[in-house]
């Protein structure tokens, strides 16, 4: 019996793709656990091979020291960019992104099997112009803890020594995401998060900075400025280093930079709620509860978390519908709300009142038509 | 202006151990963009796994985050004795045991995606297909986790039962014997459910003939005591 093909598999959304994406790299990185490997077996084939892997290890570092193999057949797929301070810039082209690394900036640039691109800033500055990107590959340009996720927009994002980043987008739009949550910043905006990722400042690109500490102001920087547009220069006789790692050079240098890190307790508390839920879901219930009562991300979050665990795990209908209606009312565009408005209708349905459901589910048709629970809802409207 | 164009030969996909363990190593290293290639790349691989073996879940995606964190505080222990994609596949199998496990008298089930492979067809025979696959997984869900992630894993993934035993943990004939199980009460389901039956009937023809490791008999069940 071959059932393979029959059951097609009901693809996620973007939007839960990414949810489910930024929850487990930041419950890894803020929680990084014990190694619980999935082999299995016993131990005393490891024990008796630890000595004569001890002797191996020991032969190879001496065969490698004598050797010196060529790092290429160890370096990543990716390439490094460096330019010189003083120069011009370096434009690269990947697809339909076009990547102008500023001088004396440093970027690593990497495709993954699906097409996605990442633009790892080092330091300095790099301008981006990207089409539209529904359909395409993500783009994404990482700086720091500060992630700038293209929805198809021209764009700088620049890097200084402190840990400040600038954002400073021309055209479209870009969604920034950092320790302290995500911020779109459209057309002609410009924002500049600090080092531990709160948001200095936010301002018209063209104009003054409202709010902003100066000193964290990356267009006092000579090496972030964003009037050193790229794209207007094209000094021929610049003097780059396009390196591509594998050429004996230095290689990757962005694992060996260490990033200022320091747990936000809201996020750690948020995550560790979220795996509370398996065991203890009352808990999580009254932890979730308490973190919705800011207006950050996080507060987002925990509410929707805690519709989604009230209608759920606690099977608490009533609970999960106050939940998403008050998300609903908080955060109207918030990352969940489309799935805000999909609680409601199973929330009604478990409750035994179809005539709400429907409702609701005719609401999500009408906002969210191409939404993951787009067929789920007209399935719900169409119950007789 | 220096300017590349295309994608520069360096920076083309790689793929293999080497390319595993490079990874790995970027992951433990703390490389934030490392984590994040990991995750989109083999996020459909374990989304797949999930949905073959539960259904269409409303928990799926606190199961494809458990799963993904536990391969993220896991990952020290990746050796590269094997690919990267069948240590993740077991881990997943264990995620899936695990919710068994936990939720297995609540089990949710929504309607899953229409069929793409029955565009043409129409409305009803879509309908019919969509409440077959939803009985199906209906049958599963009655049967032991062992049973069920075999048979899922075998039939509805398309693995061979080599594999499938590695990922369980157990013994090829112990597998043959929870896939059979499950065929069994499957095919017994069916004999009262006209609906069960029809998706049964439109895969089964000599699909026997053609199952691995030349133990089809065995696996369909005619010669097992």
């Amino acid at each position: 019996m071959k059932l393979r093909g029959r059951i097609p598999v009901e693809p996620l959304s973007d939007a839960q793709w990414e949810r489910i994406e930024r929850r487990v790299l930041e419950r890894e990185r803020e929680l990084p656990g014990p190694a619980a490997t999935p082999q299995r077996g016993r131990r005393w084939p490891v024990l008796a091979g630890a000595g004569l892997g001890l002797m191996l290890a020991a032969a190879a570092v001496v065969l490698w020291v004598a050797l010196r193999p060529a790092p290429r057949a160890v370096q990543p797929a990716l390439t490094r960019v460096v330019t010189p301070a003083g120069g011009a810039p370096t434009r690269v082209v990947i697809g339909d992104a076009e990547i102008d690394v500023a001088p004396g900036s440093e970027a690593n640039l990497r495709v993954t099997p699906t097409g996605d691109i990442t633009v790892e800033l080092v330091h300095g500055r790099v301008d981006c112009d990207v089409a539209h990107r529904p359909g395409r590959p993500r783009f994404d340009v990482v700086a720091g803890d500060v992630d700038v996720v293209v929805v198809g927009t021209r764009f700088a994002v620049a890097r200084a020594d402190a840990g400040e980043v600038m954002v400073e987008v021309t055209r479209g739009k870009v969604r920034v995401e950092s320790p302290r949550g995500s911020i779109a910043v459209a057309a002609g905006e410009r924002v500049t998060i600090g080092a531990m990722g709160m948001i200095a400042g936010r301002a018209d690109s063209g104009g003054g900075q409202a709010g902003t500490d100066p000193s964290t102001n990356p267009s006092t920087n000579p090496s972030t400025n964003p009037s050193t547009n790229p794209s207007t220069s094209t000094n021929p006789s610049m003097s780059t280093n396009t390196n591509p790692t594998g050429d004996g050079g230095s290689g990757p240098v962005a694992s060996a930079e260490p990033r200022p890190r320091k747990p936000d307790p809201r996020k750690l508390a948020l995550a560790d709620a979220v795996v509370l839920r398996q065991t203890k879901p009352d808990d999580a219930g009254r932890k979730l509860r308490q973190l919705s009562l800011g207006s950050d991300a996080v507060a987002a979050s925990a509410l929707y978390e805690l519709a989604h665990l009230s209608l759920f795990r606690l099977r608490a209908p009533y609970a999960a519908l106050a939940a998403a209606r008050e998300y609903q009312r908080r955060f109207p565009t918030g990352p969940d709300a489309a799935d805000a408005l999909w609680i409601r209708i199973e929330a009604h349905l478990d409750a035994n009142d179809h005539a709400a459901a429907r409702e609701a589910a005719a609401s999500y048709l009408e906002r969210f038509p191409a939404g993951a629970k787009a067929a789920r809802a007209q399935a719900v409207r169409d119950l007789e | 202006m220096r300017v590349i164009v295309g994608r520069p030969m360096d920076m083309a996909v790689a793929e293999g151990p080497a390319a595993d363990r490079a990874l790995v190593a970027r992951c433990l290293a703390g490389e934030r963009a490392a984590e994040r290639e990991l995750f989109r790349r083999q996020r459909g691989r374990v989304h797949g796994i999930l949905f073959r073996i539960l259904g269409g879940n409303r928990d799926m995606d606190d199961l494809m985050q458990d799963t993904f964190i536990e391969v993220f505080r896991s990952l020290q222990g990746f050796r590269g004795e094997s690919r990267l994609a069948t240590w993740i596949d077991r881990i997943t199998v264990r995620v899936a045991y695990r919710y068994m496990g936990q939720r297995r008298a609540a089990v949710s089930l929504e309607a899953v995606a229409e069929p793409g492979s029955h565009e043409d067809a129409g409305g009803e025979s879509r309908a019919a297909a969509r409440e077959g696959v939803r009985r199906l997984y209906a049958v599963l869900a009655t049967l032991s986790p062992h049973a069920r992630i075999a048979f899922a894993l075998h039939a509805i993934d398309g693995r061979p039962i080599a594999e499938v035993a590695r990922l369980c943990g157990a013994s090829a004939i112990a597998t043959k014997l929870r896939i059979w199980r499950a065929r069994r009460e499957l095919m017994k389901r069916a004999a009262e459910d006209p609906v069960l039956a029809e998706l049964i009937d439109e895969v089964q023809g000599g699909a026997a003939a053609q199952d691995d490791d030349g133990d089809a008999a065995a696996v369909a069940g005619e010669d097992v005591p």
